[in-house]
Protein backbone atom coordinates (compact mmCIF):
# COMPACT_ATOMS: atom_id res chain seq x y z
CA UNK A 1 0.00 0.00 0.00
CA UNK A 2 2.53 1.78 1.23
CA UNK A 3 4.37 2.28 -2.44
CA UNK A 4 1.56 3.02 -4.21
CA UNK A 5 0.75 5.73 -1.97
CA UNK A 6 3.80 7.18 -0.70
CA UNK A 7 6.66 6.01 -2.72
CA UNK A 8 5.22 5.71 -6.66
CA UNK A 9 3.44 9.40 -6.01
CA UNK A 10 6.15 11.36 -4.77
CA UNK A 11 8.89 9.09 -7.48
CA UNK A 12 6.10 10.77 -10.28
CA UNK A 13 6.26 13.91 -8.74
CA UNK A 14 10.07 13.64 -8.88
CA UNK A 15 11.28 12.66 -12.26
CA UNK A 16 8.53 14.77 -14.06
CA UNK A 17 10.11 17.90 -11.80
CA UNK A 18 13.63 17.40 -12.68
CA UNK A 19 12.63 17.03 -16.43
CA UNK A 20 11.19 20.04 -16.57
CA UNK A 21 13.17 21.83 -15.14
CA UNK A 22 16.48 19.97 -16.78
CA UNK A 23 14.08 21.05 -20.38
CA UNK A 24 13.69 24.61 -18.76
CA UNK A 25 16.90 25.36 -18.82
CA UNK A 26 19.06 22.87 -21.43
CA UNK A 27 16.29 23.21 -24.19
CA UNK A 28 17.29 20.11 -26.08
CA UNK A 29 15.33 21.59 -28.89
CA UNK A 30 12.64 20.29 -30.43
CA UNK A 31 12.49 16.84 -28.50
CA UNK A 32 12.51 18.88 -25.53
CA UNK A 33 9.62 21.71 -26.54
CA UNK A 34 7.53 17.81 -27.19
CA UNK A 35 7.94 16.75 -23.69
CA UNK A 36 6.05 20.14 -22.49
CA UNK A 37 3.67 19.54 -24.76
CA UNK A 38 3.03 16.34 -23.51
CA UNK A 39 2.56 17.37 -20.07
CA UNK A 40 0.65 20.09 -20.90
CA UNK A 41 -2.30 18.42 -22.31
CA UNK A 42 -1.51 15.73 -19.16
CA UNK A 43 -2.71 18.89 -17.20
CA UNK A 44 -5.41 19.55 -19.12
CA UNK A 45 -6.42 15.89 -19.03
CA UNK A 46 -6.20 15.64 -15.47
CA UNK A 47 -8.45 18.52 -15.15
CA UNK A 48 -10.95 17.77 -17.35
CA UNK A 49 -11.45 14.77 -15.17
CA UNK A 50 -11.56 16.59 -12.09
CA UNK A 51 -14.72 18.09 -13.73
CA UNK A 52 -16.29 15.27 -13.63
CA UNK A 53 -15.75 14.46 -9.80
CA UNK A 54 -16.95 17.74 -8.92
CA UNK A 55 -20.17 16.56 -10.98
CA UNK A 56 -20.02 13.57 -8.85
CA UNK A 57 -19.38 15.69 -5.58
CA UNK A 58 -22.28 18.34 -6.06
CA UNK A 59 -25.08 15.23 -7.41
CA UNK A 60 -23.91 13.23 -4.16
CA UNK A 61 -24.31 16.23 -1.49
CA UNK A 62 -27.83 17.69 -2.99
CA UNK A 63 -29.20 14.03 -3.48
CA UNK A 64 -29.21 13.48 0.06
CA UNK A 65 -30.21 17.17 1.03
CA UNK A 66 -33.34 16.81 -1.47
CA UNK A 67 -33.94 13.00 -0.12
CA UNK A 68 -33.27 13.93 3.70
CA UNK A 69 -35.30 17.45 2.92
CA UNK A 70 -33.05 19.37 5.19
CA UNK A 71 -34.15 22.60 6.82
CA UNK A 72 -34.29 25.26 3.98
CA UNK A 73 -32.26 24.12 1.73
CA UNK A 74 -33.66 20.85 -0.01
CA UNK A 75 -35.76 23.20 -2.74
CA UNK A 76 -32.04 24.98 -3.84
CA UNK A 77 -30.28 22.00 -3.91
CA UNK A 78 -33.56 20.67 -6.58
CA UNK A 79 -33.14 23.19 -8.37
CA UNK A 80 -29.61 23.35 -9.02
CA UNK A 81 -29.82 19.59 -10.13
CA UNK A 82 -32.71 20.41 -12.22
CA UNK A 83 -30.21 23.25 -13.96
CA UNK A 84 -26.90 21.19 -13.98
CA UNK A 85 -29.15 18.33 -15.61
CA UNK A 86 -30.56 20.54 -17.85
CA UNK A 87 -27.63 21.95 -19.47
CA UNK A 88 -26.18 18.77 -19.58
CA UNK A 89 -28.42 17.17 -21.44
CA UNK A 90 -29.00 20.57 -23.82
CA UNK A 91 -25.40 20.45 -24.28
CA UNK A 92 -24.95 16.70 -25.08
CA UNK A 93 -27.72 16.98 -27.17
CA UNK A 94 -27.23 20.75 -29.42
CA UNK A 95 -23.66 21.28 -28.64
CA UNK A 96 -22.54 23.70 -26.64
CA UNK A 97 -21.70 26.07 -29.41
CA UNK A 98 -25.38 25.91 -30.47
CA UNK A 99 -27.43 29.03 -30.59
CA UNK A 100 -30.04 27.06 -28.44
CA UNK A 101 -27.39 26.54 -25.63
CA UNK A 102 -25.63 29.69 -25.93
CA UNK A 103 -29.31 31.59 -25.30
CA UNK A 104 -29.87 29.15 -22.47
CA UNK A 105 -26.75 30.17 -21.18
CA UNK A 106 -26.81 33.85 -21.71
CA UNK A 107 -30.01 34.32 -20.10
CA UNK A 108 -29.84 32.26 -17.14
CA UNK A 109 -26.34 31.96 -15.96
CA UNK A 110 -25.15 34.76 -18.28
CA UNK A 111 -27.32 37.35 -16.84
CA UNK A 112 -26.79 36.61 -12.91
CA UNK A 113 -23.00 36.65 -13.36
CA UNK A 114 -23.45 39.47 -14.60
CA UNK A 115 -25.99 40.71 -12.21
CA UNK A 116 -23.41 39.63 -9.32
CA UNK A 117 -20.44 41.08 -10.63
CA UNK A 118 -21.82 44.29 -10.86
CA UNK A 119 -23.14 44.18 -7.01
CA UNK A 120 -20.00 42.71 -6.43
CA UNK A 121 -17.87 46.01 -6.82
CA UNK A 122 -19.85 47.79 -4.20
CA UNK A 123 -19.70 44.83 -2.09
CA UNK A 124 -16.17 44.50 -2.08
CA UNK A 125 -15.90 48.21 -0.88
CA UNK A 126 -18.26 47.97 1.51
CA UNK A 127 -16.70 44.36 3.14
CA UNK A 128 -13.56 45.89 3.11
CA UNK A 129 -14.39 48.98 5.05
CA UNK A 130 -16.63 46.47 7.60
CA UNK A 131 -13.67 44.37 8.32
CA UNK A 132 -11.03 46.83 8.20
CA UNK A 133 -9.86 47.22 12.05
CA UNK A 134 -7.33 50.36 12.78
CA UNK A 135 -5.94 48.71 16.00
CA UNK A 136 -2.03 49.27 15.95
CA UNK A 137 0.03 51.86 14.26
CA UNK A 138 0.96 49.52 11.16
CA UNK A 139 -3.05 49.59 10.76
CA UNK A 140 -2.55 53.31 10.52
CA UNK A 141 0.09 53.24 8.08
CA UNK A 142 -2.09 51.15 5.73
CA UNK A 143 -5.09 53.29 5.93
CA UNK A 144 -3.22 56.53 5.19
CA UNK A 145 -1.49 54.50 2.38
CA UNK A 146 -4.66 53.66 1.14
CA UNK A 147 -6.45 57.22 1.39
CA UNK A 148 -3.41 58.71 -0.67
CA UNK A 149 -4.27 56.20 -3.27
CA UNK A 150 -7.30 56.46 -3.27
CA UNK A 151 -8.20 60.04 -3.29
CA UNK A 152 -5.06 60.47 -5.55
CA UNK A 153 -6.44 58.30 -8.08
CA UNK A 154 -10.10 60.92 -8.06
CA UNK A 155 -9.74 62.95 -10.83
CA UNK A 156 -11.99 65.22 -8.30
CA UNK A 157 -9.01 65.53 -5.95
CA UNK A 158 -6.96 65.71 -8.98
CA UNK A 159 -8.60 69.00 -10.06
CA UNK A 160 -8.98 70.35 -6.65
CA UNK A 161 -5.58 69.87 -5.06
CA UNK A 162 -3.27 68.08 -7.85
CA UNK A 163 0.07 67.48 -5.04
CA UNK A 164 -2.07 64.66 -3.96
CA UNK A 165 -1.95 62.57 -7.24
CA UNK A 166 1.81 63.71 -7.40
CA UNK A 167 2.10 61.89 -3.98
CA UNK A 168 -0.44 59.45 -4.87
CA UNK A 169 2.58 58.31 -8.14
CA UNK A 170 5.56 58.45 -5.97
CA UNK A 171 3.32 56.41 -3.12
CA UNK A 172 2.74 53.66 -5.38
CA UNK A 173 6.31 54.36 -7.60
CA UNK A 174 8.30 53.78 -4.93
CA UNK A 175 7.88 52.41 -1.26
CA UNK A 176 4.85 50.41 -2.59
CA UNK A 177 6.84 49.09 -5.43
CA UNK A 178 9.69 48.06 -2.56
CA UNK A 179 7.15 46.63 -0.93
CA UNK A 180 6.06 44.35 -3.07
CA UNK A 181 8.85 43.19 -4.75
CA UNK A 182 10.48 42.30 -1.55
CA UNK A 183 7.40 39.86 -1.06
CA UNK A 184 8.29 38.73 -4.25
CA UNK A 185 11.52 37.90 -3.74
CA UNK A 186 10.61 36.24 -0.38
CA UNK A 187 8.17 34.56 -2.12
CA UNK A 188 10.05 33.33 -4.64
CA UNK A 189 12.43 31.69 -2.16
CA UNK A 190 10.35 29.99 -0.62
CA UNK A 191 8.73 28.70 -3.96
CA UNK A 192 12.12 27.37 -4.51
CA UNK A 193 12.61 25.56 -0.99
CA UNK A 194 9.26 23.97 -0.81
CA UNK A 195 10.34 22.59 -4.92
CA UNK A 196 13.24 21.19 -3.23
CA UNK A 197 11.91 19.60 -0.58
CA UNK A 198 9.09 18.13 -3.44
CA UNK A 199 11.55 16.50 -5.66
CA UNK A 200 13.24 14.99 -2.67
CA UNK A 201 10.50 13.46 -1.37
CA UNK A 202 10.05 15.39 1.97
CA UNK A 203 6.99 17.71 1.58
CA UNK A 204 4.35 14.79 2.59
CA UNK A 205 1.44 17.11 3.28
CA UNK A 206 -0.14 16.80 0.19
CA UNK A 207 0.47 13.18 -0.19
CA UNK A 208 -2.28 11.15 1.99
CA UNK A 209 -2.10 8.23 4.72
CA UNK A 210 0.07 4.95 4.41
CA UNK B 1 24.79 24.23 -23.52
CA UNK B 2 22.50 26.09 -21.07
CA UNK B 3 19.87 27.97 -22.87
CA UNK B 4 21.22 31.70 -23.49
CA UNK B 5 19.70 34.08 -20.81
CA UNK B 6 19.38 31.50 -18.67
CA UNK B 7 22.99 30.88 -17.26
CA UNK B 8 22.33 33.11 -14.02
CA UNK B 9 19.36 31.71 -12.80
CA UNK B 10 20.65 28.35 -13.32
CA UNK B 11 23.37 29.13 -11.09
CA UNK B 12 20.73 30.64 -8.49
CA UNK B 13 18.69 27.49 -8.22
CA UNK B 14 21.56 25.24 -8.11
CA UNK B 15 22.99 27.05 -5.53
CA UNK B 16 20.03 27.91 -3.72
CA UNK B 17 18.78 24.22 -3.82
CA UNK B 18 22.37 23.40 -2.10
CA UNK B 19 22.37 25.67 0.37
CA UNK B 20 18.70 24.62 0.75
CA UNK B 21 19.62 21.10 1.39
CA UNK B 22 22.99 21.51 3.43
CA UNK B 23 21.59 23.53 6.13
CA UNK B 24 18.89 20.79 6.33
CA UNK B 25 21.51 18.17 6.65
CA UNK B 26 23.75 19.65 9.16
CA UNK B 27 20.07 20.26 11.54
CA UNK B 28 19.32 16.64 11.01
CA UNK B 29 22.53 15.49 12.30
CA UNK B 30 21.44 17.98 15.52
CA UNK B 31 22.92 21.22 14.63
CA UNK B 32 21.14 23.38 17.01
CA UNK B 33 18.84 25.64 15.45
CA UNK B 34 17.57 29.32 15.67
CA UNK B 35 14.34 29.60 14.14
CA UNK B 36 11.81 32.47 13.64
CA UNK B 37 8.53 31.58 15.14
CA UNK B 38 5.23 31.54 13.31
CA UNK B 39 2.58 32.73 15.93
CA UNK B 40 0.45 31.96 13.01
CA UNK B 41 0.85 28.62 13.21
CA UNK B 42 0.77 28.27 16.75
CA UNK B 43 -2.55 30.54 16.54
CA UNK B 44 -4.17 27.39 14.48
CA UNK B 45 -4.26 25.30 17.56
CA UNK B 46 -5.84 28.02 19.96
CA UNK B 47 -8.40 28.96 16.99
CA UNK B 48 -9.51 25.23 16.80
CA UNK B 49 -9.61 25.07 20.63
CA UNK B 50 -11.99 28.00 20.31
CA UNK B 51 -14.29 25.96 18.06
CA UNK B 52 -13.94 23.28 20.18
CA UNK B 53 -15.66 25.79 23.52
CA UNK B 54 -17.94 27.37 21.16
CA UNK B 55 -19.46 23.89 19.92
CA UNK B 56 -19.25 25.70 16.44
CA UNK B 57 -17.54 24.36 13.20
CA UNK B 58 -14.27 25.43 11.45
CA UNK B 59 -14.46 26.30 7.80
CA UNK B 60 -11.59 26.10 5.14
CA UNK B 61 -11.14 27.99 1.73
CA UNK B 62 -7.96 26.57 -0.16
CA UNK B 63 -7.92 29.70 -2.76
CA UNK B 64 -8.92 30.79 -6.27
CA UNK B 65 -6.22 29.19 -8.05
CA UNK B 66 -4.95 25.48 -8.76
CA UNK B 67 -3.19 23.27 -11.31
CA UNK B 68 -4.37 25.06 -13.76
CA UNK B 69 -2.35 28.07 -13.54
CA UNK B 70 0.43 26.19 -12.55
CA UNK B 71 2.44 29.29 -11.56
CA UNK B 72 0.16 29.21 -8.40
CA UNK B 73 -0.01 25.75 -8.02
CA UNK B 74 3.10 25.90 -4.98
CA UNK B 75 1.32 28.30 -3.54
CA UNK B 76 -2.04 25.98 -3.72
CA UNK B 77 0.44 22.88 -2.49
CA UNK B 78 1.36 25.03 0.42
CA UNK B 79 -1.91 25.86 1.27
CA UNK B 80 -2.83 22.11 1.25
CA UNK B 81 -0.03 21.32 3.77
CA UNK B 82 -1.72 23.76 6.43
CA UNK B 83 -5.19 22.41 5.52
CA UNK B 84 -3.73 19.14 6.74
CA UNK B 85 -2.69 20.72 9.72
CA UNK B 86 -6.03 22.13 10.21
CA UNK B 87 -7.79 19.37 9.43
CA UNK B 88 -6.19 16.92 11.61
CA UNK B 89 -6.35 19.60 14.97
CA UNK B 90 -10.12 19.24 14.27
CA UNK B 91 -10.56 15.64 13.88
CA UNK B 92 -8.36 15.43 16.92
CA UNK B 93 -10.69 18.04 19.10
CA UNK B 94 -14.01 16.66 17.61
CA UNK B 95 -14.44 19.94 15.97
CA UNK B 96 -16.61 19.93 12.49
CA UNK B 97 -14.38 20.82 9.52
CA UNK B 98 -15.67 21.94 6.21
CA UNK B 99 -13.37 22.22 2.69
CA UNK B 100 -15.56 24.86 0.79
CA UNK B 101 -13.39 24.65 -2.88
CA UNK B 102 -13.97 26.46 -5.79
CA UNK B 103 -11.37 24.65 -7.34
CA UNK B 104 -12.33 21.11 -8.36
CA UNK B 105 -9.35 19.91 -9.91
CA UNK B 106 -7.98 20.01 -6.24
CA UNK B 107 -11.02 18.18 -4.49
CA UNK B 108 -9.82 14.52 -5.04
CA UNK B 109 -6.00 15.82 -3.66
CA UNK B 110 -7.76 17.86 -0.12
CA UNK B 111 -10.45 14.78 0.33
CA UNK B 112 -7.47 12.56 0.50
CA UNK B 113 -5.67 14.85 2.68
CA UNK B 114 -8.27 15.80 5.42
CA UNK B 115 -9.59 11.81 4.87
CA UNK B 116 -5.76 10.86 6.18
CA UNK B 117 -6.39 13.55 9.02
CA UNK B 118 -9.18 11.96 10.55
CA UNK B 119 -7.55 8.48 10.03
CA UNK B 120 -3.87 9.75 11.79
CA UNK B 121 -6.67 11.41 14.52
CA UNK B 122 -8.19 7.88 15.09
CA UNK B 123 -11.85 9.61 14.02
CA UNK B 124 -12.13 7.83 10.58
CA UNK B 125 -15.57 7.12 11.32
CA UNK B 126 -16.44 10.57 11.90
CA UNK B 127 -14.88 11.83 7.92
CA UNK B 128 -17.66 12.42 5.57
CA UNK B 129 -16.54 13.14 2.20
CA UNK B 130 -19.33 14.21 0.27
CA UNK B 131 -20.28 16.43 3.05
CA UNK B 132 -17.30 17.54 4.10
CA UNK B 133 -15.08 18.43 1.26
CA UNK B 134 -17.59 20.75 -0.81
CA UNK B 135 -17.16 21.85 -4.30
CA UNK B 136 -19.53 25.23 -3.75
CA UNK B 137 -19.24 26.51 -7.41
CA UNK B 138 -16.80 28.21 -9.71
CA UNK B 139 -16.90 32.08 -8.64
CA UNK B 140 -15.40 32.70 -4.70
CA UNK B 141 -17.65 35.83 -4.76
CA UNK B 142 -20.66 34.14 -4.46
CA UNK B 143 -20.15 30.99 -2.66
CA UNK B 144 -18.11 31.68 0.17
CA UNK B 145 -20.17 34.20 1.98
CA UNK B 146 -23.19 31.75 1.93
CA UNK B 147 -21.13 28.91 3.36
CA UNK B 148 -19.69 30.81 5.97
CA UNK B 149 -23.42 32.99 7.22
CA UNK B 150 -24.77 29.37 6.87
CA UNK B 151 -22.30 27.31 9.23
CA UNK B 152 -21.65 29.75 11.56
CA UNK B 153 -17.90 29.05 11.64
CA UNK B 154 -15.70 29.90 15.05
CA UNK B 155 -12.60 29.73 13.47
CA UNK B 156 -12.26 30.18 9.11
CA UNK B 157 -8.93 29.14 7.04
CA UNK B 158 -8.01 31.26 4.15
CA UNK B 159 -4.77 29.60 3.33
CA UNK B 160 -4.00 29.48 -0.61
CA UNK B 161 -4.01 31.35 -3.11
CA UNK B 162 -6.36 33.98 -3.63
CA UNK B 163 -7.95 36.19 -6.32
CA UNK B 164 -10.77 39.03 -5.02
CA UNK B 165 -13.00 37.07 -3.72
CA UNK B 166 -10.21 36.46 -0.37
CA UNK B 167 -13.07 39.46 1.31
CA UNK B 168 -16.22 37.54 0.47
CA UNK B 169 -14.87 35.06 3.00
CA UNK B 170 -13.04 37.06 5.45
CA UNK B 171 -15.76 39.50 5.89
CA UNK B 172 -18.19 37.39 6.68
CA UNK B 173 -16.23 35.34 8.73
CA UNK B 174 -15.91 38.98 10.60
CA UNK B 175 -19.49 39.31 11.02
CA UNK B 176 -20.15 35.60 12.63
CA UNK B 177 -17.47 36.19 14.76
CA UNK B 178 -14.94 34.12 13.76
CA UNK B 179 -10.75 34.04 13.71
CA UNK B 180 -9.57 34.08 10.28
CA UNK B 181 -5.72 33.02 9.69
CA UNK B 182 -4.95 33.44 6.30
CA UNK B 183 -2.12 33.13 3.80
CA UNK B 184 -0.62 33.90 0.84
CA UNK B 185 2.62 34.41 -1.02
CA UNK B 186 1.16 36.59 -4.04
CA UNK B 187 1.05 40.34 -4.10
CA UNK B 188 -2.23 40.86 -4.89
CA UNK B 189 -4.42 40.00 -1.91
CA UNK B 190 -1.52 40.55 1.17
CA UNK B 191 -3.17 43.97 1.92
CA UNK B 192 -6.59 42.77 2.20
CA UNK B 193 -5.56 40.12 4.13
CA UNK B 194 -3.48 42.21 6.62
CA UNK B 195 -6.56 44.18 7.48
CA UNK B 196 -9.24 41.52 7.74
CA UNK B 197 -6.88 38.17 9.01
CA UNK B 198 -6.84 37.87 12.82
CA UNK B 199 -3.04 36.02 11.46
CA UNK B 200 -1.86 36.23 8.03
CA UNK B 201 0.87 34.55 6.79
CA UNK B 202 2.54 36.78 4.67
CA UNK B 203 5.06 35.94 1.41
CA UNK B 204 7.57 33.22 1.95
CA UNK B 205 5.59 32.09 5.48
CA UNK B 206 3.14 30.33 3.32
CA UNK B 207 6.44 28.18 2.01
CA UNK B 208 7.55 28.20 5.23
CA UNK B 209 4.44 26.78 7.54
CA UNK B 210 4.39 23.37 6.20
CA UNK B 211 8.32 22.75 7.64
CA UNK B 212 7.19 24.56 10.70
CA UNK B 213 4.10 22.52 10.96
CA UNK B 214 5.69 19.28 11.13
CA UNK B 215 8.83 20.03 13.61
CA UNK B 216 11.29 17.66 11.43
CA UNK B 217 14.49 18.89 12.22
CA UNK B 218 15.47 18.28 8.38
CA UNK B 219 12.64 20.46 7.21
CA UNK B 220 13.10 23.38 9.76
CA UNK B 221 16.68 23.69 8.56
CA UNK B 222 15.64 24.05 4.99
CA UNK B 223 13.70 26.80 6.06
CA UNK B 224 16.77 28.42 7.98
CA UNK B 225 18.28 27.55 4.57
CA UNK B 226 15.28 29.42 2.66
CA UNK B 227 16.35 32.54 5.05
CA UNK B 228 19.72 32.20 4.28
CA UNK B 229 18.40 32.59 0.24
CA UNK B 230 16.83 35.56 1.29
CA UNK B 231 19.83 37.27 2.59
CA UNK B 232 22.08 36.51 -0.07
CA UNK B 233 19.08 37.75 -1.88
CA UNK B 234 19.34 41.50 -0.17
CA UNK B 235 22.91 41.52 -0.55
CA UNK B 236 22.86 40.93 -4.02
CA UNK B 237 20.62 43.98 -4.16
CA UNK B 238 22.95 45.82 -1.85
CA UNK B 239 25.38 45.27 -4.18
CA UNK B 240 23.39 46.08 -7.69
CA UNK B 241 22.32 49.66 -5.44
CA UNK B 242 26.10 50.82 -5.45
CA UNK B 243 27.29 49.34 -8.55
CA UNK B 244 24.06 51.33 -10.49
CA UNK B 245 24.97 54.00 -8.08
CA UNK B 246 28.88 54.64 -9.08
CA UNK B 247 28.16 54.12 -12.75
CA UNK B 248 28.80 50.27 -13.37
CA UNK B 249 25.05 49.54 -14.43
CA UNK B 250 26.50 47.49 -17.64
CA UNK B 251 28.28 45.27 -15.00
CA UNK B 252 24.77 44.34 -13.62
CA UNK B 253 23.09 43.99 -16.71
CA UNK B 254 25.77 42.00 -18.40
CA UNK B 255 24.76 39.23 -15.06
CA UNK B 256 21.42 39.46 -15.88
CA UNK B 257 22.06 38.40 -19.21
CA UNK B 258 23.80 35.68 -19.23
Amino acid sequence: MSIYRRSLPITITAILATLLIVQYFFGFGNAGKSLVTVFSNWNVILYTMATALGLINLSVIHSRRIINKSSGQWPYSLLLLITMISFIFIGLVYRPESETYEWLYMTTLGSITTAVYATAVLLMASATYRAFRVRTWRSWVLLIGFLIVTLGNSSMIEAIFPPLTDLQRWYVATPNMAGQRAILIGGAVGAISLGIRTIIGKERGVIGAD
Amino acid sequence: MIVEGQQFPFVILVLFWGLVVYVGWTASKGKPLQLRRLVQIDAIDEAVGRCAEMGRPCVHFPGSYSTAQKAWLTVALAGINCLRHVSYQCATAGVPFYVGSITLDLIPLMDDVVRSSYLEAGHIDDYDSAEQIRYIGSSGQTSQAPMVLRLKPAYVSMIGSYSSDFIFGAEPAKRVGAVVISGDARMSQQATMAVTSDYFLCGEEVYAASAYITKDPLLLGQVVGQDFCEFIFILMLIVGFILSGIGFENVINTLLSI
